[in-house]
C-alpha cells in the first residue's frame, strides 16, 4: 500500500515538472517574440469555370524563398485565408509570392501579391498588412482523370451487361479511386483522384436518409393490404366495364407511384390485376403494361415519385412545391394522353372482355382484399398525411425532404409498435442505399478530375450558349439513354452537368434544365421494358403469369408514347418554362 | 400408359392450361394421383437499381401461383380428376426436379410456347436441353404439350 502511494507521488511530481517546464518554454517564446510584420492573405481558388475548388495547396514565397506554413489549403468552397509573420520592416517591400497546387490541375505557378495594404498595429506592436489574391486554375489531363474515366465507364458496363450486382460493381469502382488515390496519389499527385473526406462529402446523405424513411413507410403501410383494396375498388367503381377499369387502374397507379415507390405499388397491383384479366377473360398484358406507363408517369410528378427526382431535388435544392409547380400539370397532361392512347391501343383486347355477374365478382374480390388491419391503416395514412404536409413547407421551414420523411418514418413506427429490427432488416433494401452512396463517389472521382466538366464544356459548346438547345439536348438526350441504360447512373452523372449549364446558359436561372433532366430520365424509362424498374417488374411478374412479353412486343406498345409524351414535355418546356 | 404419379407445371398460360388438360386426362386415364406444380421464381429482380427483397416479390407471386393453382384444380375437376396444388419457390426446372423425387412421380408435364420464326433462326432451343437435363437427374418421363 505504501509503496503504491510512493508511486502516485513521483508520477505526479514529475508530469508537474513537464508541466512547469513546459509552461517557462512557453512564457519564454512568447518573450522572445518580437513585434513583426503579419501579412494576411485572403482569396479563393476557382475553376476556369468559376466553380471553388477544395484542399488546393497554398504556397508563399519571400523574395524568391519558399516559407513554410502549416497546412495552409482551401476551404471546401475554395476560400482561402493565410497568414504570414515576417521579420518587422520586411514589408511592404519584400517580394510576396504564391503558389496554389491541386491534383487534376495546373499549378497557378508563382504569382506575385498585388497591393499590399497596411491595416493597423496589433497590441503586440506587430504590424498588420492585408493582400487579396485570387486564383483560376486550368484543368489538366493527368493519370487520375484516365483512371476515374475507366472506372466510371467500367461501373457503367458492368450494371449494364449486367457482369456482376450493380452495387458491388459501385462498391468496386469507389474502392478502385480511394485505393489509387492512396497508393500511387501519396507518391505522385497526377495519381490523385478523390481524397476520403472528399468521397464522404460527395455522398448526399439527403438522397439516402430520404429513401430510407419511405422503404419505411411504404413498409409499414404494404401490411395494410390497402395496395390491393385500392385496385379491388377500382374495379368496383368501373362495375365491370373494362374501359372505365383500364382509365381507373391508370389514375390511380400514378397517383400512388407520385407518393409511394412505383415498383412496391407495381409488385401489389398486379396479382389483383391479372385475376380480374382472367375473369374478364382478356389478357393481362392490356391492363398490365398501361399501369407500368402511368407508374412512371405518377413517379415523375413530384419530388419523391422517382429516384432521379430525388436527387435532383437534393442536388440542386430544389423543393418538393417546386416539382409540383413545374412537373405535375405536364404529367397530368401526359397521363391524359396516356390514357386515351392505352384505350385505343387496346380496343380490341377490352372489346373481348366477358363480362360475367359483376356482382358477384365483386363480392368474391371485397372478401379476398380486404384491409388487413385497418387500425395500422389509419395510423400509416395520418403519418403519410403530414409528411407529405411536411413535404410541401419545407422549402419554408429550409427543411432538407429526408427530415420530414425520417420524422414521419420514426413516429410510424413508435405509433403502429411494429417492431424496428424486422423493419430495418426486411423493409429497407440495403444494398440499393449503399448502391447509390458509392455511385456519388465514382461519379464524384469523375468530377474532381475534370471529366464532367468536359463533357458539361462539350454540351454547353454544342448548344452554342442557346437555352433552347440545351433544354431539347438534355431532355431527348437523358430520354433515349433512359430507355436504354440504367436511369440512375446517368442522373447521378448528369448532376453537376446540369449544374454548370444552369449557371452559364442565359436564361437557365429559373431553373428549367433541371425538369428537363427529370422529365427525360424519367420518362425516357417508359420506352422500353428495361427502361424503368417498375417495367421490369410488370414483365417479370406477368411472365410468371403465364404471360410473356418480349422487347420487341414492348416496344411497340410504349415506346411510341414515349416519345409522344417528350415531346409533350418539350412544348411545355419551351412554351412554360422559358 | 399406367402413371401412379403425374406433376405438370403451370402457370397461367394457355399452353399450360393445355398441358393441365392433358396431365388431367393421363391421370384419369390411367388413374393417377396429379399434381400442380407453380414454381415461385423472382430472379427477374436480380440486377434491378432499385431492389426489392425476392420474399416480397415471392409473396406476391404466391399470390398470383394460388390462383394460377385453383383454375387448373378447377379445370382438373372438369375432367374427373381431383388435383392437388403445390407452390414453391425456385427456379422451375430445380423446384420441378425436387417434387418430382419427393412424390416419386412417374410422369412430368410441361407447356411449351411455339418459338416465334427469329426465335427460331436467332436463339438456341434451350428447353430441349433442361428436358435432357431434368430426365437425366430425375430418371422420369417429360412430356412437352404445345
Amino acid at each position: 500500500m505504501m509503496r503504491d502511494a510512493g508511486r502516485v507521488g513521483c508520477v505526479f511530481a514529475l508530469l508537474g515538472a513537464v508541466l512547469v517546464t513546459a509552461c517557462w518554454a512557453g512564457v519564454e517564446k512568447v518573450a522572445s517574440q518580437s513585434p513583426s510584420d503579419v501579412l494576411v492573405v485572403n482569396g479563393s481558388v476557382r475553376t476556369a469555370q468559376g466553380k471553388g475548388i477544395g484542399d488546393a495547396q497554398i504556397s508563399v514565397f519571400v523574395d524568391g524563398k519558399k516559407l513554410e506554413l502549416e497546412e495552409a489549403r482551401s476551404s471546401n468552397q475554395g476560400t482561402y485565408q493565410v497568414e504570414i509573420r515576417l521579420p518587422q520592416g520586411s514589408l511592404p517591400g519584400a517580394r510576396v509570392e504564391m503558389e496554389v497546387q491541386r491534383p487534376s490541375f495546373k499549378p497557378s505557378g508563382a504569382v506575385p501579391l498585388g497591393r499590399i495594404f497596411e491595416e493597423q498595429i496589433d497590441q503586440a506592436g506587430n504590424r498588420v498588412y492585408l493582400a487579396h489574391q485570387s486564383f483560376r486554375l486550368e484543368r489538366a489531363v493527368s493519370p487520375a482523370f484516365w483512371i476515374a474515366a475507366g472506372v466510371l465507364l467500367a461501373v457503367y458496363g458492368l450494371i449494364a451487361l449486367e457482369v456482376m450486382h450493380r452495387t458491388l460493381a459501385a462498391l468496386l469502382g469507389a474502392s478502385v479511386l480511394l485505393f489509387v488515390t492512396y497508393t500511387a496519389g501519396t507518391f505522385y499527385p497526377g495519381y490523385a483522384i478523390l481524397s476520403f473526406e472528399e468521397a464522404i462529402r460527395a455522398i448526399d446523405m439527403n438522397v439516402i436518409f430520404l429513401l430510407m424513411a419511405m422503404m419505411i413507410i411504404v413498409g409499414v403501410l404494404k401490411r395494410t393490404g390497402v395496395f390491393q383494396w385500392i385496385a379491388y375498388k377500382s374495379f368496383q367503381v368501373a362495375r365491370g366495364n373494362v374501359y372505365v377499369l383500364a382509365a381507373v387502374l391508370m389514375f390511380v397507379t400514378a397517383f400512388t407511384s407520385a407518393f409511394l415507390d412505383n415498383v412496391t405499388t407495381m409488385l401489389l397491383i398486379i396479382p389483383v390485376t391479372v385475376e380480374v384479366c382472367v375473369t374478364l377473360k382478356i389478357n393481362p398484358v392490356s391492363l398490365l403494361l398501361p399501369e407500368a406507363f402511368a407508374s412512371n408517369l405518377g413517379g415523375t410528378a413530384t419530388l419523391i415519385g422517382d429516384p432521379p427526382n430525388i436527387m435532383i431535388g437534393s442536388y440542386a435544392k430544389l423543393s418538393f412545391m417546386d416539382f409540383v409547380a413545374n412537373l405535375t400539370v405536364i404529367c397530368s397532361i401526359c397521363l391524359a394522353f396516356s390514357i386515351l392512347y392505352c384505350l385505343a391501343w387496346y380496343r380490341k383486347e377490352y372489346a373481348k372482355a366477358q363480362v360475367g355477374d359483376v356482382g358477384a365478382m365483386i363480392q368474391r374480390l371485397r372478401e379476398e382484399y380486404q384491409i388487413t388491419d385497418r387500425k395500422l391503416l389509419t395510423q400509416g395514412g395520418v403519418i403519410l398525411g403530414t409528411t407529405i404536409l411536411l413535404f410541401i413547407i419545407h422549402g419554408a421551414l429550409h427543411m432538407e425532404p429526408s427530415i420530414a420523411a425520417m420524422i414521419g418514418a420514426s413516429v410510424l413506427l413508435v405509433v403502429s409498435r411494429v417492431n424496428i429490427v424486422e423493419m430495418l432488416e426486411h423493409e429497407i433494401e440495403w444494398p440499393t442505399l449503399i448502391f447509390f452512396m458509392m455511385l456519388f463517389v465514382v461519379v464524384a472521382g469523375a468530377e474532381h478530375t475534370g471529366l464532367i466538366q468536359m463533357i458539361a464544356d462539350w454540351v454547353k459548346e454544342v448548344s452554342g450558349g442557346s437555352l433552347v438547345m440545351a433544354i431539347v439536348m438534355i431532355l431527348w438526350v437523358s430520354a433515349i439513354l433512359s430507355a436504354i441504360v440504367d436511369n440512375i447512373p446517368f442522373t447521378a452523372t448528369m448532376l453537376p452537368i446540369v449544374a454548370y449549364l444552369t449557371g452559364v446558359i442565359p436564361g437557365a436561372e429559373g431553373g428549367v434544365l433541371w425538369w428537363a433532366l427529370a422529365l427525360g430520365a424519367c420518362l425516357g424509362g417508359n420506352g422500353t421494358m428495361i427502361g424503368a424498374s417498375a417495367n421490369v417488374v410488370t414483365v417479370g411478374m406477368a411472365e410468371r403469369a403465364g404471360y410473356p412479353i418480349s422487347f420487341m412486343e414492348y416496344a411497340k406498345v410504349a415506346f411510341l408514347p414515349m416519345v409522344v409524351t417528350i415531346v409533350l414535355s418539350m412544348g411545355w418546356l419551351l412554351l412554360v418554362e422559358i | 400408359m399406367g402413371y401412379k404419379k403425374i406433376v405438370c407445371a403451370v402457370t397461367g398460360s394457355e399452353v399450360s392450361e393445355r398441358a393441365a388438360r392433358e396431365a388431367a386426362f393421363l391421370a384419369r386415364e390411367s388413374g393417377a394421383s396429379l399434381i400442380f406444380l407453380y414454381a415461385v421464381d423472382a430472379s427477374f429482380l436480380q440486377g434491378m437499381t432499385v431492389e426489392l427483397r425476392p420474399e416480397f416479390a415471392e409473396k406476391s407471386l404466391e399470390h398470383m401461383g394460388g390462383h394460377i393453382l385453383e383454375r387448373m384444380e378447377e379445370l382438373a375437376k372438369k375432367e374427373g380428376v381431383r388435383a392437388r396444388g403445390v407452390l414453391k419457390r425456385g427456379r422451375l426446372m430445380e423446384v420441378l426436379r425436387e417434387l418430382a423425387l419427393e412424390e416419386g412421380a412417374d410422369l412430368l408435364v410441361l407447356g411449351r410456347e411455339e418459338p416465334s420464326f427469329f426465335e427460331k433462326v436467332l436463339f438456341r432451343d434451350e428447353v430441349e436441353d433442361h428436358v435432357k437435363e431434368l430426365k437425366k437427374r430425375t430418371g422420369v418421363e417429360v412430356m412437352l404439350v404445345k
